[in-house]
C-alpha cells in the first residue's frame, strides 16, 4: 500500500471538508402577516360601503392639505368605484411652540359646513376715524374683494390688505394676517399715541397673555426690540410693524399706519376685530364619501352635537420614515347629505382609517 | 326584482357596455404556442432520458447473467478429469507391472506394453462408457485396490510402483548398455537372467510414460471412478470463492439539469471520494464516504407574505442556492467482465453547507440581493441520488467511468418555504476517474 496516496486522498477530503464547514449569518425574516388596518364598512342611507385596504386594489393614503393656509389632517380610503375620506382641522394654528398636530380626543366633532353664517366682517365703520375715509379696498391674499366690507366665510388664515382711501384723497395701505373660524391662541392689539413732544409711542395691548418679546419695525426697517417702542423721528407719517411673542408661545404681527400730524388719516389695527360667529373648526372632522360620481358629506344634526366616536388611536409605522400618521377606529351615527340632490341620509359606518399629521 | 338586484344587474350591464370585447391578437397566440412547444419539448427530452436510461440498465442488467455463463470452466474440468483417468490407468498399469515383474518379467513388459495401449485407446476413445469399462476391466484384473485413498492401499501401492519402477530402469539401464556395446558386468548379466528377456520396447515410449509420471502426479480427487448407482452419494465439499478487497479513491465531475429551469449541462457537479471494493466472484459491492459540490444549482425555494397596510405588499423571499456542499456514502453493486464493469449505485447525502442569493421581491419587483452561505433553510438535510454507472480499467492503477441519475428523494422541504424549481429531481452525467490505493 503506497502512504503517499493515502496522504493525497485524505488532505483532499480533509480540505474539501474544511471548505464546506464556514460560519454564516442569519438569514433576516420575512415580515409576519398580518389582518387588512384600514377599513369602511358600514351603510349610507341605502349604499352599503365595505371598502378594505388592499382588498380589490383598495388603498389607504393620507396626507396634510392645506385649507385657506392652514395645515389639516387628511386620510382617504377609495378603490376603482369609491371614495371615503376624512378631513381633520387642527387647532392652535398661531402657537409656534406647538408641535402637538394631533389631539387624540375619544370624540370628534363633526366640522360645520362653510358659508351657512359669514365667519367675519370688517366694513368702514368699524374704523374709528371712519368720517375720514372715503372707500377700502380689501385684499385677501392678493385678490381684490368687491365692496367695501371685508367677508371671510371660510375658516382659514388669511392675509387682509386694506388699502384706505381718505377724504382728502390720500390713499395708504396696510396688511395684516387674521386667523379665522378658531379659536384666537391670544387676543392683543398695537396701540399708539402721540406724547406732548410730539413723539410716538407704541405698544401692544394684551389682556390675556403676557408679552415676552417685540421686534419693531419701521417702514419695513427693524428699529427696536423694547417691549415699547418711542419715535421721535422725522418722519411725519410711516407704517409700524410689530412682531411679537407671547408667553404662550403665541407669534403675530401687526401693522399700522401712523400720521401724527393728521392722527385721523392713519390705519389703525383692524385684525383685532372680533369673529362674527362662535363657529370653531378646531379639531372639528369631516367625512366625505364619494360613488359613482355621487358625493356625500358630513352634516350636524339637529341637535348640532353629531360626533365621530373614537375607541382606539394608535400609531401606525408605515414603510416610509417621513410620514407620521394615526390609526383612527371608531364608529360614526351622523347625517351625510348627498351634495348633489341636497338629501340628507343617515349613516352606520365602522371606521378604522388613518390621517397624516 | 328587489332594488338591490336591480343595482347588481345594472352594474353588469354598465360593466358590459363600457368595456370593449376581447380581441384577437396574433401576438397573444404565438407567444402560447411558443410556450407549449416549449413545454413538448421539455417532455420529449424527459421520455428520451427515462427510456434511454432503461434501456441501457435492462441491458446492463441482463447482460450480467448471460456473461456469467462460462463454459471453459466446465471444459478445463473435462479434460483434467480425462487426464487425471489416464495417469490413473497408467499408475495402475506400473502397479501391475511391478507385481508381474517379481515373477516373470516378460510378463510385465507385456502387461505394460498392454496398458499403455490401454492409454493409448481411452485417449482415442473419449466416451465416457469405453473409460468407465477400460477402468472397470483393470480394476478387476488387479484384484487390489478396493479404495484408493485408504493409507494401507496407497502404502502399498507406492511400495509397488518404485519396485516395479526401479526394475524396469534397471533393465533399461543393461539394455542401453548393450545397445551401446557396453560390456555387461556379472550383476547386470544375473540381472538378465533373473528378471528374464529384455523386450525390443523403445526407449522414446519408456520414456513418455516416465515423463507423465512425474509431470502430473495422481490426485484422487479428480479421479472418476464408476460407482454403482445405489452407492452414490452427495459430496460434501464446498468450493467457496475468495473475496478480493480494494481500496480506490474516485473523482467525478459532470453537468446537471438546473433546478430552476430544468435545463441541461447548466449545472455541475463534482465528486471526491475513497471508497472500499469487493470483488465476490466479478460481483462488485462498493462503498466508501465522499463529498459532492453541484455548482450553479438555482434551487429555489421562497416564503411569501401578504401585508396589509395602506395597501398591501406581497413580500417574497427567493432562496435561489446556488453552491451545495454534501458529504455522502455511495453504495454500489456491479458486475466485472474482463477489464469493463457496470452496476447501479445509489448515495446518501448530507448537505454541509450551501452559498446563496437571497432575492427580496415586494409586488414582484426586485428590491435588493443579498448573498449569504452555510444556510439550509427551505432543504433537507438528507437526500439521495440514484445512478448507474459503467467503468473501463485503463491500467491495473486507474479506470476511467461513466455514471448517469438523478435524485431519489428531493432535497426540496416542505415546511415554511416552497419550491419555486422547475424540477426537483435533475438528471445528472458525469465521468469518473478511479485510482486504486491498494491492489
Amino acid at each position: 500500500m503506497n502512504l503517499k496516496r493515502y496522504k493525497i486522498v485524505f488532505m483532499l477530503f480533509t480540505l474539501s471538508i474544511l471548505i464546506i464547514g464556514c460560519a454564516k449569518e442569519e438569514i433576516p425574516n420575512i415580515p409576519s402577516e398580518n389582518s387588512p388596518l384600514f377599513s369602511v364598512s358600514g351603510s349610507i342611507g341605502n349604499e352599503n360601503i365595505s371598502i378594505i385596504a388592499g382588498e380589490n386594489e383598495a388603498y389607504m393614503k393620507t396626507s396634510t392639505i392645506e385649507l385657506n393656509n392652514l395645515t389639516s389632517n387628511h386620510g382617504i380610503l377609495s378603490d376603482a368605484n369609491q371614495s371615503f375620506s376624512m378631513l381633520m382641522f387642527r387647532s392652535n394654528h398661531n402657537v409656534v411652540s406647538y408641535s402637538n398636530n394631533f389631539a387624540e380626543l375619544s370624540e370628534y366633532r363633526i366640522a360645520d359646513d362653510y358659508g351657512a353664517t359669514n365667519l367675519l366682517e370688517i366694513s368702514i365703520i368699524d374704523f374709528q376715524n371712519n368720517d375720514y375715509i372715503h372707500s377700502i379696498q380689501w385684499t385677501i391674499d392678493n385678490h381684490d374683494q368687491s365692496g367695501y366690507d371685508l367677508i371671510i366665510e371660510e375658516p382659514g388664515k388669511y392675509n387682509v390688505c386694506a388699502e384706505v382711501e381718505f377724504t382728502n384723497g390720500s390713499i395708504e395701505k396696510t396688511c395684516n394676517s387674521i386667523i379665522v373660524g378658531y379659536e384666537r391662541s391670544v387676543d392683543f392689539q398695537l396701540k399708539w399715541h402721540s406724547l406732548s413732544d410730539n413723539s410716538v409711542k407704541s405698544y401692544i395691548e394684551s389682556s390675556s397673555n403676557t408679552v415676552t418679546a417685540v421686534e419693531w419695525y419701521l417702514n419695513d426697517s427693524i428699529v427696536s426690540d423694547e417691549i415699547e417702542y418711542m419715535y421721535n423721528g422725522n418722519y411725519d407719517h410711516f407704517h409700524l410693524k410689530a412682531k411679537v411673542t407671547f408667553q404662550n408661545g403665541t407669534e403675530a404681527t401687526r401693522e399700522i399706519y401712523v400720521n401724527r400730524t393728521y392722527e385721523h388719516l392713519s390705519i389703525g389695527d383692524f385684525a383685532n376685530k372680533e369673529q362674527a360667529t362662535s363657529l370653531r373648526w378646531d379639531n372639528n372632522v369631516r367625512f366625505t364619501f364619494e360613488k359613482n360620481g355621487i358625493a356625500y358629506e358630513s352634516r350636524h344634526n339637529l341637535n348640532n352635537d353629531a360626533h365621530f366616536i373614537v375607541t382606539e388611536i394608535e400609531e401606525y409605522y408605515g414603510t416610509t420614515t417621513t410620514q407620521q400618521v394615526k390609526k383612527i377606529k371608531g364608529t360614526l351615527n351622523i347625517p351625510f347629505k348627498n351634495l348633489m340632490t341636497g338629501e340628507t341620509i343617515m349613516s352606520d359606518l365602522d371606521i378604522e382609517i388613518g390621517v397624516e399629521y | 326584482m328587489s332594488e338591490e338586484n336591480k343595482n347588481i344587474d345594472q352594474l353588469f350591464s354598465d360593466a358590459a357596455h363600457s368595456e370593449s370585447a376581447p380581441q384577437y391578437d396574433s401576438a397573444y397566440w404565438a407567444e402560447m404556442n411558443a410556450m407549449l412547444n416549449a413545454r413538448d419539448k421539455k417532455k420529449r427530452g424527459f421520455i428520451f432520458w427515462a427510456l434511454g436510461g432503461s434501456a441501457t440498465f435492462a441491458m446492463l442488467f441482463l447482460s450480467l447473467f448471460t456473461l456469467n455463463m462460462d463454459v471453459s470452466l466446465e471444459k478445463e474440468r473435462y479434460v483434467r478429469e480425462e487426464i487425471n483417468l489416464n495417469i490413473n490407468n497408467l499408475n495402475q498399469s506400473e502397479i501391475n507391472n511391478a507385481m508381474i515383474g517379481e515373477n516373470d518379467l516378460e510378463q510385465t513388459q507385456n502387461s505394460s506394453s498392454a496398458a499403455e495401449k490401454n492409454i493409448s485407446s481411452i485417449a482415442n476413445n473419449r466416451g465416457t462408457t469405453t473409460n468407465k469399462t477400460n477402468n472397470k476391466s483393470y480394476i478387476q484384473n488387479s484384484n487390489q485396490i478396493i479404495n484408493p485413498n485408504s493409507r494401507t492401499v496407497k502404502n502399498q501401492f507406492k511400495k509397488e510402483i518404485f519396485t516395479g519402477i526401479y526394475k524396469r530402469n534397471e533393465l533399461a539401464s543393461i539394455e542401453t548398455k548393450k545397445s551401446n556395446g557396453t560390456d555387461l558386468g556379472n550383476n547386470d548379466r544375473n540381472k538378465i537372467n533373473t528378471e528374464g528377456t529384455i523386450t525390443n520396447k523403445t526407449t522414446a515410449e519408456k520414456l513418455k510414460v516416465n515423463d507423465i509420471k512425474m509431470s502430473l502426479p495422481y490426485e484422487a480427487a479428480y479421479n472418476l471412478d464408476q460407482v454403482a448407482s445405489e452407492d452414490i452419494t452427495l459430496s460434501t465439499f464446498k468450493l467457496k470463492a475468495r473475496p478480493r478487497y480494494t481500496i480506490y479513491a474516485k473523482m467525478s465531475g459532470g453537468l446537471m439539469e438546473d433546478y430552476e429551469t430544468s435545463k441541461p449541462f447548466e449545472s455541475g457537479l463534482l465528486n471526491l471520494s475513497l471508497n472500499l471494493e469487493v470483488n465476490l466472484n466479478n460481483v462488485l459491492l462498493r462503498s466508501g464516504i465522499g463529498t459532492q459540490l453541484t455548482s450553479n444549482a438555482d434551487l429555489i425555494v421562497s416564503q411569501r407574505a401578504k401585508i396589509y397596510g395602506f395597501g398591501v405588499t406581497n413580500h417574497q423571499n427567493d432562496l435561489s442556492y446556488r453552491n451545495l456542499s454534501d458529504v455522502y456514502i455511495p453504495l454500489e453493486i456491479g458486475y466485472q467482465f474482463r477489464n469493463s464493469a457496470f452496476g447501479v449505485g445509489a448515495q446518501i447525502n448530507y448537505l454541509m453547507t450551501t452559498s446563496m442569493d437571497l432575492n427580496y421581491i415586494e409586488n414582484n419587483n426586485l428590491v435588493k440581493t443579498e448573498k449569504y452561505n452555510g444556510h439550509t433553510n427551505g432543504l433537507n438535510r438528507v437526500s439521495t441520488q440514484g445512478y448507474i454507472w459503467f467503468e473501463q480499467k485503463i491500467t491495473p492503477l486507474m479506470a476511467l467511468g461513466l455514471k448517469v441519475g438523478t435524485n431519489i428523494s428531493g432535497r426540496i422541504k416542505d415546511d415554511a418555504y416552497f419550491n419555486q424549481s422547475m424540477t426537483t429531481n435533475p438528471i445528472y452525467g458525469q465521468i469518473s476517474l478511479r485510482i486504486n490505493i491498494t491492489k
